[in-house]
C-alpha cells in the first residue's frame, strides 16, 4: 500500500481547520512540535506511525483515514456541515459532533461483533407527495404500520424504537441551544441521529422523531441540521423541516390517538395533563389537535404562552433511581456526552465476551481506562 | 491474566510496555527498581508516550499526577526508551484486522514488539491474547504479575517484599493486587517443587 503524502497533508490541514485549531492548540493537543506540524501540512515529510495514531486519537477516527484513500470517516460531511453552519456551531459543538460520530462508528462495530442486527427490517419510504406536510404524515403512518404499531398506540421509548430500525441515535449536549438535532449519513455507521441533550426529554423525543424523518426521507443529503422553531435559522418556508415536523407529530401522536381525546374545552390543566401522559410538550399536542380541527387558533394563542410542564416533571428515565447526588451528577455528565445505557451496555458486553480490550472500551467511552470501574458501577455493571 | 503455564525461565527481559502496564510498572517503586536492577529493559512507542504524558485526562486525580510524574521522569532519564513506528507497520494485515478490538496504545505496542522481535508487557487480557497470536511465541506476551513472578523466582524480590509492592500499587489506585497474590502462590509452588518438597502450582 503506497502512502500519499499530499493527500495526508491536505487531510491534516483541513481537519485542523474544521476544528478551528491554530498551530499552538494543535501542538498542545498532540505533543507534535510546531515546525513538524508545518512540514507535515506542507507535504514535505511523511508522518510516523505514531503521529498517525495520535491524529486518529485526537480527531476520533479510524487511523486508516490518514493512510489510505478509502472513505472510512465522514470527513466531507463534517467539512461541509461546519462550512455551511459555521456561525451556529461553536468549536465545542464541532467537537461534540465529532465525538457523536465516533460513538456511532463504535456502536456499528459493537453491534456487528456482538451479532446484534436490527430487529426490524429497514424502513423505506419514497417521498411522493408535492404537499410536504401531508407526505411527512403519510411517511409516519407507513412507519407505524411497518413497525406493527396499533393506530392508537403511544410510543414509550422512541429512541429504542429508532435503534431497532438500525439508526444510530445519541443524545448529546450542544452549547448552541438553537440546534435541536442533526442527521448525518456516516460512510461506515450509516444513518446517524444526534439529539441535543440540552433540551428537555419531551423535546428530545420529538427531535429524535423529527431527525428520523430526515434519515428516512432525506438520505440523498449527507447531513441535515435542525434548528429550534424560535431560532433565527429556522424558516417557515423550509418544506423539508415542515415535513419532518409533520412526521414527528404523526409518529408520536397518531391521528387516531388524538381523535379519541375527550371533546372538551382545552385549558391549561387538561392540555398539560394529557401532554404529560403521552410525554410530549403541550405545544406539540396543541399543533396536533389543530391539525385535526380539535382546537381553535385563539385557544392555542391563549394557552401557548403560559402552558408548560415543569422541567422536574420531565424526568429522563435513563438517570435511574437509587443513586447518591454525586453519582447522579456523574451519570448525568456521561449521558450528556452521549453515553446511553444502551451504548454502555454494548461496550461492556463486548468486553465481557472478549471482543475488545479495556483500552479500546475506554476509547469507545471517551474516558480513561481507570475510570471504567466507576462508569460500570453507575450503569449497574461489574467490571471483572 | 496469570496462566498456569507461566515459566519464569522464559520471561524475556526486553519489553515494549503499553500505557496501562506503564502505570502498573511505575506504581510500585519497589517493583520498578527491582526490575531495572534485575536487567529489565522497558520501552514504549511514541503513541504510548503521547497517551501517558500528553493526552489530556478527563478527570485527573492526585494519584494520576504522581504516576505521570514517575513515567515522565523514567522517560526523560531514558530508563524507559521511546521508539517510533512507521506507517508501513500500521498497514500490516494482522494489525489492520485487530485495530478495532484494541486501544491504540495496545495496538502500537504489539506492532512494535512484532517489528523488532521483542516481548510485549500488557495487563489486558484481550491485548495479551492477540499479542500471543501475533508474536513469535506466546511467552512474548507478558504481564506485570508475571514480571513480579520472575523477580520472585530469581530472588530479586522476596515474598516479604510483595506486601510492600502491593501497598505501593494500591496507594496509586491500581487494580492488580489479586493477580500479584495469585502469582505469589504460583511461585511458592514452583519453589516447593524446586526444593523437592512436592506440591506444584495450583492450576489457574
Amino acid at each position: 500500500m503506497t502512502f500519499d503524502t499530499s493527500l495526508f497533508a491536505s487531510k491534516l490541514s483541513r481537519y485542523r481547520a474544521q476544528f478551528q485549531l491554530d498551530v499552538d492548540d494543535f501542538v498542545r493537543l498532540t505533543g507534535i512540535k510546531s515546525d513538524r506540524v508545518c512540514a507535515l501540512e506542507a507535504g514535505e515529510v511523511k508522518p510516523t506511525g505514531d503521529e498517525v495514531l495520535i491524529l486518529a486519537d485526537v480527531f476520533k477516527c479510524d487511523y486508516r483515514f490518514f493512510i489510505s484513500s478509502e472513505r472510512v470517516a465522514p470527513f466531507e460531511e463534517t467539512e461541509e456541515l461546519f462550512r455551511r453552519h459555521g456561525n451556529a456551531l461553536t468549536r465545542e459543538d464541532r467537537w461534540a459532533i465529532q465525538e457523536f460520530l465516533h460513538l456511532c462508528e463504535c456502536e456499528a462495530f459493537l453491534l456487528d461483533v456482538l451479532g446484534r442486527h436490527p430487529s426490524v427490517a429497514p424502513f423505506v419510504y419514497v417521498p411522493k407527495d408535492k404537499y410536504f406536510k401531508r407526505d411527512g404524515a403519510n411517511a409516519a403512518k407507513a412507519l407505524r404500520a411497518h413497525l406493527g404499531l396499533e393506530t392508537r398506540q403511544d410510543i414509550t421509548d422512541v429512541f429504542d424504537l429508532l435503534r431497532r430500525l438500525g439508526l444510530r441515535v445519541f443524545r448529546r449536549s450542544l452549547q448552541n441551544s438553537e440546534v435541536s438535532g442533526l442527521f448525518v449519513r456516516h460512510p461506515i455507521a450509516g444513518l446517524c441521529i444526534l439529539v441535543n441533550y440540552s433540551e428537555d426529554v419531551y423535546r428530545q423525543r420529538f427531535t429524535a422523531a423529527h431527525e428520523a424523518c430526515h434519515a428516512f426521507l432525506d438520505t440523498d443529503q449527507g447531513f441535515v441540521v435542525s434548528f429550534e422553531s424560535g431560532s433565527s435559522k429556522w424558516s417557515r418556508d423550509d418544506l423539508v423541516e415542515i415535513r419532518a415536523n409533520a412526521f414527528a407529530g404523526q409518529l408520536l401522536l397518531p391521528d387516531d390517538l388524538v381523535s379519541e381525546l375527550p371533546k372538551v374545552t382545552w385549558t391549561l390543566d387538561n392540555v398539560t395533563t394529557f401532554a404529560n401522559k403521552v410525554r410530549v410538550n403541550p405545544v406539540t399536542l396543541m399543533f396536533r389537535l389543530s391539525d385535526l380541527n380539535l382546537i381553535d387558533e385563539a385557544t392555542i394563542k391563549n394557552l401557548r404562552r403560559s402552558v408548560k410542564i415543569p422541567i422536574e416533571a420531565k424526568v429522563d428515565p435513563e438517570i435511574g433511581t437509587g443513586l447518591t447526588p454525586l453519582q447522579a451528577e456523574r451519570k448525568l455528565r456521561l449521558l450528556r456526552l452521549g453515553l446511553s445505557a444502551h451504548y454502555v451496555g454494548l461496550c461492556f458486553d463486548a468486553l465481557q465476551e472478549g471482543h475488545v480490550s479495556k483500552g479500546r472500551v475506554a476509547e469507545m467511552m471517551l474516558c480513561d481506562e481507570r475510570e471504567l470501574q466507576g462508569v460500570a458501577a453507575l450503569f449497574g455493571r461489574v467490571l471483572s | 491474566m496469570i496462566a498456569s503455564d507461566f515459566d519464569p525461565a522464559s520471561f524475556e527481559i526486553v519489553n515494549v510496555v503499553d500505557t496501562c502496564a506503564v502505570w502498573n510498572l511505575v506504581s510500585s517503586p519497589t517493583l520498578y527498581n527491582s526490575a531495572r536492577a534485575a536487567g529489565l529493559k522497558a520501552c514504549v512507542t511514541g503513541f504510548v508516550q503521547y497517551e501517558a504524558l500528553v493526552k489530556p485526562r478527563t478527570s485527573p486525580t492526585a494519584e494520576d499526577a504522581e504516576l505521570v510524574a514517575r513515567a515522565s521522569k523514567a522517560i526523560s532519564t531514558k530508563e524507559i526508551t521511546v521508539h517510533p513506528l512507521d506507517i508501513e507497520d500500521l498497514q500490516d494485515i494482522e494489525v489492520l484486522r485487530a485495530r478495532k478490538a484494541l486501544g491504540r496504545g495496545e495496538l502500537s505496542s504489539i506492532v512494535f514488539a512484532k517489528k523488532v522481535n521483542i516481548a510485549m508487557l500488557s495487563d489486558d487480557r484481550k491485548a495479551t491474547t492477540l499479542a500471543g497470536e501475533v508474536l513469535a511465541s506466546k511467552s512474548r506476551a507478558t504481564t506485570t504479575p508475571r514480571l513480579l513472578g520472575w523477580l520472585l523466582f530469581y530472588s530479586h524480590l522476596s515474598i516479604a517484599d510483595v506486601e510492600v509492592v502491593v501497598q505501593e500499587h494500591q496507594a496509586m489506585c491500581r487494580p492488580l493486587e489479586p493477580h500479584f497474590r495469585r502469582m505469589v502462590e504460583i511461585i511458592e509452588g514452583y519453589m516447593r517443587v524446586a526444593r523437592g518438597m512436592g506440591g506444584g502450582p495450583r492450576p489457574v
